[in-house]
This record gives C-alpha cells, structure tokens and sequence, in this order.
C-alpha cells in the first residue's frame, strides 16, 4: 500500500488542513530495489519519485549506498539527469572518498515559523547514521565511523543551532536503544530497519524512539508543540494508513504509471 | 508528555496488510476504483502543535500502491 502518489495526496491535504504549521518529510532510507531484475528500472523510477517528494532529508543506508554509487556512475556517464541526484542525502558517519558518489551532508538545519502569524521559529536539525552490520562496505571506497562516536559527535555540533535534533539510522532496534541511553541531546531517533511489525514509538530517556512502517503502506507522523522558554515538547505519534481510501496524487500517479509499464515491458522481453 | 498514539484502522485489521515484496499494481486505477475526496479523518488528531515530522522508510523498490 501506498507509494509516491498516496504519500503526496497526504502530504498536500495536510498542508491545505494546517496553513502555517510547518511539517517535515523524512525519509528514513533504504528506497532502492535490489537483487530483482527489474531492479535498475524501478530505481530510476524511485530517484524520480523521491525527487518530487520535496524530501527534507534522506538516510544513507548500507542498503542503498551500492545502489547510490550505481546511480553516480550512470550520472557521470551521461546516463542519468543529474538533477535526480540532488536530494538532501544525510549521513554523520560516512564520507566516499570516490568523487563519483552523491553528495552526503552531515546534517541539514530547518529554521521553521510557526504559531500564529509564524510568531515562533522552532529550529531542527536532521542526520543520518549508517550501521555496517557486517562490515561490507569498503574501507578504500569509503569512511564509515563507528555510529554511537559519529552521533556524539554531530550532536555536539548541532545542539547549539537546534531545538529538536532528529536521527534516521538503519541501526537495529537494540542498538539504538543504547544509542538514546548512551547519546544526550538526541530528540528523535528514526529506525529504519525494514521491520514489518507495526510499533508503537517509545520514550527511552530524553529520546523519542520511532520505528516506520515499511513499504510506504503508512506515513509516521509526528506532531509536535514546543515551549521554547521551558524546552518542553508536547507530542502526539500516529500512523497515518495510506490504503485504497486514500486518493492518488495526479502528478505522482502518472510517474507510477510510467513506472510500471516501464517494469511490464522489461519483463515481456 | 506522550499522548497514546492514535491508530487507524485498528491494529486488527493491519494483519491483512500486505507485507511481501512488491508487485507491481496493473496501470492506473479504473474509473469505478477512483478515490477523489480525501478521507479527512486521516488528519485528525493533535489539534494544537507546531510542526509535523512526517516519516516514511524501507520503500525498497515500492513506487506505487501494492494493495
């Protein structure tokens, strides 16, 4: 369930329900298809999508890097509009030392008016964190710190700068529980680690512990009311089901169905 | 404060959601199928706040609807 064309349809419905209440849209990584023969159509197709999204930032996971590093090199060789490539890809603890890689930044900084007459400005900053469960990315292709250190680290830099600080993180539930524990400052921490199970978000510390549902069947949302004086954070989680009810962004429809007859004919051949 | 995070449809009945990897839905909707109204209640909640963080992970490959 859901997609590119549902998620927008919420996204714009939210915008004309709450003018001049700000949202984020985040997305925790892990986008590309992989191991399947239609693989190199849909990923196209999912930078495309992605591209229109108007994402705020994306997570580099160990998922997705090969894929992104696929997706430089086709750009580099005239083989994809690089403008796809322009997405605010985030990541505290891996650098390439490949130029042809997309550009990473460590974190990306929202200033946002809000309250009445945009009266309150509430600043976020959002990161990312990849977890090499297995060490297989390559050391000579890339930098990749050890997680729990790249978080002090960037947390200690954008705390000054922010109200809220957001992490998305392939990390494996367990482990980032340790990291809420073992990290202060961290406001929100996404776990994006394909899990299937719904669950509910989880206050560990000072840390909002929010796990997605995967597949786009659902949004995560999270609405949040700030007293800045008393640094207190009201907060209410939801998910939103983006089922059939839900109608089809008309622009993101067509692109689903460019997609999918793309897909069809490739597996006609 | 954390308010119980409000769940729709019931968690009942996310069993029947589709979980497997995706297959691609045939072209576009029928006319008869076409949703045109947004279903408002998918916005409610929290009334008063002032910023949404709305987050979506592990699409892995899924551009369009799969259920």
């Amino acid at each position: 369930m859901g997609g590119f064309a549902r998620r927008a349809s919420y996204w714009k419905a939210y915008a004309k329900s709450f003018p001049g209440r700000p949202a984020l849209r985040l997305d925790g990584g892990s986008i590309f298809s992989r191991e399947t023969a239609e693989a190199h159509i849909l990923n196209r197709w999912i930078l495309a999508g992605s591209h229109r999204s108007g994402l705020d930032a994306i997570n580099l996971t160990s998922w997705d890097l090969p894929v992104w590093q696929e997706m430089a090199e086709l750009s580099a060789a005239g083989l994809l509009d690089a403008e796809l490539l322009h997405l605010p890809l985030v990541s505290a603890n891996v650098t390439a030392r490949k130029p042809v890689f997309p550009a990473i930044q460590r974190y990306v900084l929202r200033e946002l008016a809000t309250g009445t007459g945009g009266a309150k400005t509430v600043r976020v900053g959002i990161t990312g964190l990849l977890f090499d469960q297995d060490d297989r990315i390559s050391r000579s292709d890339f930098t990749v710190e050890e997680p729990r250190t790249a978080a002090r680290r960037v947390i200690a830099e954008m705390r000054e700068k922010t109200d809220y600080r957001v992490v998305l993180t392939d990390l494996d539930l367990g482990k980032a529980i340790s990291l809420a524990v073992g990290v202060p400052g961290i406001s929100m921490l996404v776990v994006a680690r394909n899990y299937e199970e719904l669950s509910e978000v989880q206050q560990v510390g000072e840390t909002l512990i929010v796990i997605p549902v995967n597949e786009g069947r659902m949004i995560s949302e999270v609405r949040l009311g700030f007293d800045l004086g008393s640094r207190k954070v009201d907060l209410q989680a939801r998910f939103v089901p983006l089922d059939k009810a839900v109608p089809d962004d008309p622009a993101m429809a067509e692109l689903i169905r460019k997609a999918e007859a793309e897909v069809e004919a490739f597996k006609k051949q | 404060m954390i308010k119980k995070s409000r769940i729709l449809p019931p968690l009942f009945l996310l069993a029947w959601l589709p979980a497997g990897p995706f297959v691609p839905a045939p072209a576009g909707r029928s006319a008869a199928e076409a949703v045109q109204a947004f279903p408002v209640q998918l916005l409610e909640g929290l009334a008063e706040f002032d910023l949404a963080l709305q987050v979506h992970a592990d699409i892995r490959g899924n551009v369009g609807p799969c259920g």
